[in-house]
Order: C-alpha cells, then sequence, then structure tokens
C-alpha cells in the first residue's frame, strides 16, 4: 500500500515537474486546472465578455441614479492630447460607460455594508433607512462678509427683510444619527450665524418646529434625499407665518401622495438604496388661483400649475416641485392681499412656496445662482413689500452668489 | 494611467496582451517597447520624448563604458561612467528637487534664485534608478553593454515596472530579455497576483485612505488620542497595501509577459526590528542603496565611526528619494538612527535575547511613528500628532470621528491586520498542499471575488490617485 502511494506520489510530481506550457494541452487531459488556471480563466472570460458587451451596447446619456451626464467618446484633437485631457477624458469615458455600471455601484455598496462600513461618499447611513450628509462648515469670515450683506441690503430697502435658513437633517434627527458619526454640529453654526445678524433682519428659527414635529411622528425630511419633505416645509411656514404676522390656520390644507418611489441625491450619492421616500404636494380650500411665470432666458412660458409631474418619470423628482431651479419665477395669485414678496431661495423653497400661495398677491422666486438681472430694479418695479431669504444652511453657507446679487447695485 | 483602473484593465491590457502574443515572436520586443511608450505617455504626453532621450543617451554612455573597458582605456571607462551619471543624476535633480533647492537657498540672506515649478515626470526616480543601475554594472563588469537599443528600451520602459517599481536591476533580468517563460501556467500566475495587488489597492488602501484623509485634514487642536493613533494606524495600512498592492500587479503583469521580478514586500509588518523591517520593505530599493551607495561608501566594514557615517548617508538619500521635502529628509535620518541604535546599542550584544513579543511592539511603534513624519509634511504638526498619541498636551482620549472610523470599520481593520501577517499565505499554501479540488475551488472562488468586488469598486470612483506617483 505503501508502495503505491509512493509511485502515485511520484507519477504526481512528476506530471507537475513538465509545466508544459504552450504545448500543455495535449498532454494533460487528465490533469484538472489548477488554482491559477481557474482564476485567469474566469477573470479573462469576465473581461472579454463585459469589453464585448460594452462594445455591442449603445452609450448611454445620462445616468439616472447618480442624476448627471456621462462621458461621451471625447472629441480627438493634437492640443488635447498634448496636455492630457483626451486621456482623462477618455478613462472617464471608459468607466461612466462600464456595462451594468448601476448594478456594479449596487453590488459595491452591498459588498461594503456587508463589511460593516456605514458610509459611502460622504454620506451616512443611519437608523430607519434615513441617510444623512455631513454640514458644510462655514468660513467665518466669508459668513460675516454675507450677513454685512444682507443687513445692509434690510436697511437700505426699507423693507421688511426675513431670513429662514433651515437645517440639515443630520441636526434635527439626532437621534437616527449612526453611531459615532463624526457630522459638525449645526447648531454651533447657527449660533454664529444669528449673533452676526442685524437689527433690520427677522430671523425665522424652525429648528424648534422641526425637531417638535419630528417627535410627533411626522417626517419631515426624506429618508433618500437632502431636501426637506412637503410637511417639513409645512413645519417651517407655521413658523414663518408667526413671524410675518400671517394666519397659518385659516385654510386647511390636504396633503396628497404623488410618488412613493422617491429615490434622491443621497440615496444617489452613496448608492444605499434602503427605503424609498414618498412626496406629497399640497392644495388648500382657499380657492385662490395662481399664473406661474417662468423667466428663465431659454425656457419662458406660463402654466397655471406649481408642479411639473413629468418630472416624477425622472430620477430627479424633487424637480416637480416648479420644475426644479430657475433664474426667476413670478406666481401672480388672486389672494385678497395687497402684500408681494420677494423670494431668494434654493430647492428648499420649492416645496415651501406653495403654502404662501393664499398670502400673497404676488410672490417672485429669484435664485442667485442663475439670476442675472437687477434686483433693486426687480423689487422697485414689482412693487415689493416684503423679502425673504429662503436657505439651506448647506448652500447657504457655500454660495456666495447671494453675495453678488445684493452687491450689483445700490 | 493607472493599473487600477477600468481603462488598464479593459482596454490597455487586453490590447497590449492580444498584440504581444499575436505577432510573430521576433516582433514582441518591438509591441512591448511602444505599448510601453504609450503607457507613458498616455499620462506623461510631452515628458515621454525626455525619457526617450534618456534611454538613447544611456545606450551609447553603455556601450561607450563597455568598449574602454574592453581596451583596457579605464580613465575614458571612468569619464564616460561619471558624464552618465551625472546626466541622469542631474535630470532628476532639476525635474525632483530644483524647486526644494532654490527654495530652500533662497533663505539666506542676499540670494534671490526665481522659482520654477516644473512638472514631476512620472516615474522619474525609479526610472532614473534603474538606468544608473545598468550604467554602474557596466562599469564595473557584471553585465555587458545590450548591444540592442530595442531590449535596453524594453528593460527601462517596461510599463509593468515604469512607473512605481519595483526597481529591477539589469542584471536580474538580462537572461529574461532573451529567454522568457512564456507558459499558460506561469501567464495565469501573473494574472492570480495582479487580482491579489489590485485587491490590496482598492479594497484596503483606499479603504485606509480614506480614513487617513479625513482624521489628518484637519487641525490638530481637538484631535483626541484615539484620532491621533488611527492616523497613524491608517496611514500605516494605507501605504503597505496601496505599495505592495502596486508591486504585486507589477510582477502579475510581468509574469504575464513571461518576466520575473522579485519579490518587492515579504510581510514588513512582521519584522522585529526597523533593520529587519528594512529587508522587507521596498526590498527593490534597499538593495539598490545597499549596491550601489552603502557597500562603495565602505558598508560596515569599516570603523564604527565611518561606518556610521555611511549609514546616514544612505538614509538621509532614501529619504530624500521618496520626496523633495524636508520631512523625507527627517524620516530617512530617523531610520539611519534607529538602525545605528540597534547595531550598536540594542542588538550589539548577540547573547542579550529579548522576548519576541516586546521586538514586534518595538518595530511595529517605530514603523508607525516613522509614517507619520513620512505622511504629514508639516513637521510640526506631525510632532504634535505624536506628541498626542503619547499623551502630550490635555487631548480628550476619543471622540466621535476616531470612534466611528475604529468602530464601523472593525471588521476590515481586523482584515487588514491578518493581512499584514503572513497568515493569508500560509493558507494559500496549506490548501495549495493539499491539491483537493474543493481547495482549488475555493481558492479560485475568493480571487474572482476580490476580482468583481475590486472592479466594482473602480466602477465606483473616478477618482483614484496612486500615492507613489509623487516619487
Amino acid at each position: 500500500m505503501k508502495g503505491f502511494d509512493l509511485i502515485r506520489e511520484q507519477v504526481k510530481n512528476k506530471v507537475r515537474a513538465v509545466p508544459g506550457p504552450e504545448s500543455g494541452d495535449d498532454g494533460r487531459e487528465h490533469e484538472p486546472w489548477g488554482k491559477n488556471r481557474i482564476i485567469a480563466t474566469i477573470a479573462s472570460v469576465l473581461i472579454v465578455l463585459l469589453l464585448v458587451v460594452s462594445v455591442i451596447l449603445p452609450d448611454r446619456d445620462f445616468s439616472d441614479r447618480e442624476n448627471r451626464v456621462l462621458m461621451k467618446f471625447p472629441h480627438f484633437s493634437m492640443a488635447a492630447v498634448r496636455d492630457g485631457s483626451f486621456m482623462s477624458s477618455f478613462e472617464t469615458y471608459v468607466t461612466d460607460q462600464f456595462p451594468l455600471r448601476d448594478a456594479w455601484i449596487s453590488f459595491r455598496t452591498a459588498f461594503r455594508s456587508t463589511a460593516g462600513v456605514y458610509d459611502s461618499n460622504g454620506v451616512f447611513r443611519g437608523n430607519d433607512g434615513y441617510l444623512f450628509e455631513d454640514a458644510f462648515c462655514p468660513d467665518e469670515q466669508t459668513l460675516n462678509d454675507r450677513m454685512y450683506v444682507i443687513n445692509t441690503f434690510a436697511a437700505n430697502s426699507g423693507l421688511p427683510v426675513y431670513t429662514l435658513i433651515a437645517p440639515n437633517a443630520s441636526d434635527i434627527l439626532t437621534d437616527r444619527l449612526p453611531r459615532y458619526a463624526p457630522l459638525r454640529d449645526q447648531d454651533e453654526d447657527f449660533d454664529l450665524m444669528y449673533s452676526m445678524m442685524g437689527e433690520g433682519v427677522t430671523n425665522v428659527d424652525v429648528r424648534p418646529a422641526l425637531r417638535g414635529a419630528d417627535e410627533m411622528g411626522t417626517q419631515v425630511y426624506y429618508r433618500t434625499d437632502h431636501h426637506w419633505t412637503t410637511r417639513g416645509a409645512g413645519c417651517a411656514f407655521a413658523q414663518f407665518a408667526e413671524s410675518a404676522g400671517l394666519n397659518a390656520a385659516a385654510f386647511n390644507r390636504t396633503y396628497l401622495p404623488v410618488t412613493d418611489s422617491f429615490s434622491g441625491t443621497l440615496s444617489a450619492k452613496s448608492g444605499f438604496d434602503i427605503k424609498k421616500d414618498t412626496i406629497h404636494v399640497i392644495t388648500d380650500d382657499s380657492g385662490v388661483d395662481y399664473v406661474v411665470e417662468y423667466k428663465d432666458e431659454q425656457a419662458a412660458h406660463k402654466t397655471a400649475c406649481l408642479y411639473e409631474d413629468d418630472k416624477l418619470d425622472t430620477g430627479d423628482k424633487y424637480a416637480m416641485f416648479f420644475g426644479g431651479n430657475h433664474s426667476e419665477v413670478d406666481i401672480e395669485t388672486t389672494a385678497d392681499s395687497n402684500r408681494r414678496i420677494l423670494v431668494i431661495k434654493d430647492s428648499y423653497a420649492n416645496s415651501f412656496v406653495p403654502f404662501m400661495i393664499p398670502y400673497y398677491s404676488d410672490i417672485i422666486m429669484v435664485d442667485p445662482r442663475y439670476f442675472t438681472g437687477d434686483i433693486y430694479s426687480l423689487i422697485r418695479d414689482n412693487g415689493i413689500t416684503e423679502v425673504l431669504f429662503l436657505y439651506n444652511a448647506n448652500t447657504f453657507f457655500e454660495d456666495n452668489f447671494i453675495t453678488g446679487i445684493l452687491n450689483t447695485a445700490g | 494611467m493607472v493599473f487600477s483602473s477600468i481603462f488598464f484593465i479593459f482596454i490597455f491590457l487586453p490590447v497590449t496582451l492580444a498584440l504581444y502574443y499575436l505577432v510573430p515572436v521576433k516582433l514582441r520586443d518591438v509591441v512591448l517597447l511602444l505599448m510601453s511608450l504609450v503607457f507613458y505617455a498616455w499620462g506623461e504626453p510631452v515628458y515621454v520624448i525626455l525619457m526617450v532621450l534618456s534611454i538613447m543617451f544611456n545606450y551609447v554612455m553603455g556601450l561607450q563604458i563597455d568598449l574602454r573597458q574592453e581596451t583596457g582605456n579605464a580613465d575614458r571607462a571612468r569619464f564616460f561612467l561619471i558624464a552618465a551619471v551625472a546626466v541622469d543624476l542631474g535630470l532628476l535633480g532639476i525635474f525632483k528637487y530644483y524647486g526644494f533647492i532654490v527654495e530652500n537657498l533662497n533663505h539666506i540672506p542676499f540670494i534671490n534664485i526665481p522659482e520654477h515649478q516644473l512638472g514631476l515626470p512620472i516615474g522619474i526616480s525609479f526610472y532614473t534608478f534603474q538606468t544608473l543601475s545598468y550604467i554602474i554594472d557596466v562599469y564595473r563588469k557584471k553585465i555587458k553593454a545590450q548591444r540592442s537599443i530595442l531590449l535596453l528600451g524594453v528593460y527601462i520602459t517596461m510599463f509593468p515596472q515604469l512607473i512605481a517599481g519595483p526597481i529591477v536591476q539589469y542584471g536580474d533580468i538580462e537572461r529574461q530579455l532573451y529567454d522568457r517563460n512564456i507558459s499558460r501556467e506561469h501567464f495565469a500566475e501573473g494574472v492570480r497576483i495582479f487580482i491579489k495587488g489590485l485587491a490590496k489597492k482598492v479594497l484596503l488602501a483606499n479603504e485606509a485612505g480614506r480614513v487617513f484623509d479625513i482624521l489628518s485634514g484637519g487641525s490638530t487642536d481637538e484631535l483626541s488620542v484615539l484620532s491621533a493613533w488611527m492616523i497613524a494606524v491608517a496611514f500605516t495600512f494605507q501605504i503597505y497595501f496601496d505599495f505592495s498592492g502596486y508591486s504585486d500587479m507589477a510582477i502579475g503583469l510581468g509574469k504575464m509577459l513571461g518576466f520575473d521580478f522579485k519579490i518587492n514586500f515579504d510581510h514588513p509588518y512582521m519584522s522585529t526590528s526597523a533593520t529587519e523591517f528594512w529587508r522587507r520593505w521596498h526590498i527593490s530599493l534597499g538593495s539598490w542603496f545597499r549596491d550601489y551607495v552603502y557597500i562603495p561608501l565602505g558598508g560596515s566594514f569599516c570603523p564604527p565611526k565611518r561606518h556610521i557615517f555611511n549609514m546616514m548617508v544612505v538614509w538621509m538619500l532614501t529619504g530624500l528619494w521618496h520626496g523633495a521635502s524636508w520631512n523625507f529628509v527627517f524620516w530617512g535620518l530617523y531610520y539611519g538612527i534607529l538602525l545605528t541604535f540597534e547595531k550598536y546599542v540594542l542588538f550589539k550584544n548577540p547573547e542579550r535575547h529579548y522576548p519576541s513579543v516586546l521586538l514586534h511592539v518595538y518595530a511595529m511603534l517605530a514603523a508607525m511613528i516613522g509614517w507619520v513624519f513620512f505622511s504629514i509634511t508639516d513637521m510640526s504638526k506631525a510632532f504634535r500628532i505624536i506628541g498626542i498619541m503619547f499623551g502630550g498636551g490635555a487631548h480628550p482620549l476619543t471622540d466621535n470621528a476616531g470612534l466611528y472610523y475604529l468602530m464601523s470599520m472593525s471588521l476590515l481593520w481586523a482584515v487588514m491586520i491578518i493581512a499584514s501577517t503572513d497568515t493569508f499565505s500560509m493558507l494559500e499554501k496549506k490548501l495549495e498542499e493539499r491539491n483537493t479540488r474543493p481547495a482549488v475551488y475555493v481558492t479560485a472562488a475568493f480571487y474572482s471575488l476580490l476580482l468583481l468586488a475590486s472592479l466594482a469598486d473602480l466602477v465606483n470612483d473616478t477618482y483614484n490617485p496612486f500615492l507613489y506617483f509623487r516619487f
């Protein structure tokens, strides 16, 4: 028996001792493949297969999941080769157009989640399906300059000026943050900002209202998106109404769900896809009618609707509110009021402004990131009676355009 | 172009391998040279000219030195040697150290040299050292000059080791230039090693690097003791898996083309001393400095004073090689001092034995402290971080950031610790020795999973810089 083993061992060694590379296949039909051959075959087949698929599949223009335009085949020129931009574009092109790109990203997220990593691309996965992004750290000097401009604007215009800076979800839903999540304490930033606010500015602090509503079980932020929900905006509006002397309870509002499959920016950014969100729109019993006029240079048009429901078929479902951000949107209403408000804003206002309709005869929304006109003549020409700065804290701390439009003239 | 990119794996590599194996054998070297130049030009469309000129220059110099040696004209041989070394080092100096030298000279009163920021040609530190090893070895008659500029070009530009090593010495690869190990098994082994390196880089180094960037990015004012340690730990793993992963990929690619490069990393974090660490870390660089600087200076076969001087010179240069900045010089000298200390104090008496646990802890701490100096260019900040690690100043013991990255990545840290030891390679060896079908399949499945996970990561991030490009 022992001798037999020995012979077998020798035969085995002999077979192994002859690698028989290029001619290998003939004589080794009975020798099963080793790990190297199996691994190399799997890898080669995978690579060739994916390569063939990527050649066959047409290029995609846009990634819904990432909400961005994907790189197309780069334009070839000697100049682009010399400075290397052709090469880097080409690499991006290949990666962007990789077959099953979204599936790969999901696989990566799943893989990392299994390994216990709660964050991905700067987004943290909290409890109950909530995703959080970090708060932007304001530069004290820049913030001071911005507040100075707003204070001066308030003093010079002589109009009532309100500021409503919405906190991030991480500042409100603290009990749903992942354990030890190293997110910035935004309350400190709020304290700093409030300390810089001038006398002529009425500050609307919506944090207590949002916290209170959250404690009562109202969903004030989307799980998958960085915006507040329509109900969150409603809470903030109630707070604003109190400051601005509006009777929030004068009308009854109904929240109507328009989609329950909303997967927002945070989900797209991180790849975490745990729960979907529901988007609501509101109607009220005020009976006030309105005309919405979009004043973008390219796509100026009028409509009688606050919502663009074809956006619900895209990845950017939050854009259904006013169809996203525009340089200037003018809403004229039949409200029995002589108050006319200018809202200088970011996208947080898009779900907020519908609450204001029955209270103002004219609401003009201006997004400083796109607006190129003169804010002072706009105020004059439209007989504006009050101004609201409505921003999410992240945009407000980061965005320098506000200073720009307030400084254009004086 | 980096190996860990979708473009490399799905376009450049398949195209190169297909051409390499489809053209007649005679043309293989032409393909390899051309594709290596394309590889280099892809990232350095202008400096590729510099590299081609450098190859031509060193080709001529090698032949000249060889010729003079053969005719017994030692003076002329020496002249060409010095000329070649001066030009090669001069180019390295101009492109890598000019800004640094000028900046420091300008600190001297009445000196005001205009500063020019020259772009650093990728891999110049690596390919300069390869050409130097060639020129010097020809002079030493260890090797014959390469008469084919094609083969010399292949040696210097070969894309697997062109931009981040290993630093292959000409003598080690001369025979392979003529007689390569072209076989399916060899190729397949290369694929496996490449996947191993890719996974190290993408799945481990990048994760550790992310934590390092986040924690070390801010000021140290409110850094906790835990976070300071996490900075050191994260970089310790990042640099190891990044660089050894890159070397694995290079070795794997070499095998796919029929070449065998020597191993460059041998589980350095298992060392019991700083001396041993450097026998296991970036072995090709250590050998280069040993062969071309340390031994020519007299090595250790000289009086202690001279030996210590030699050590300091070698280690200062080793530090400087890693980057044109004082923290690298300091990091080099730090090792010079440690190694001297080990030779003349710690291990002076060979009879004296220390518990091996203690030695492991010592070697690991030495490496980690070294990496803090290496990774933080601002030296006073590096000192502050090390101070905080050892309880200096009134810093909190823990903070959220430190706890978060410790806890949420606990599984990954565990994998990194184990992967730094030889546990995985022993396990793989055991499975291989067993040579049963299940053992083979388990290994193959594991590597396939590594490949899939790495590819998913590469698809995910377009931003994927290689640490070692700076050098």
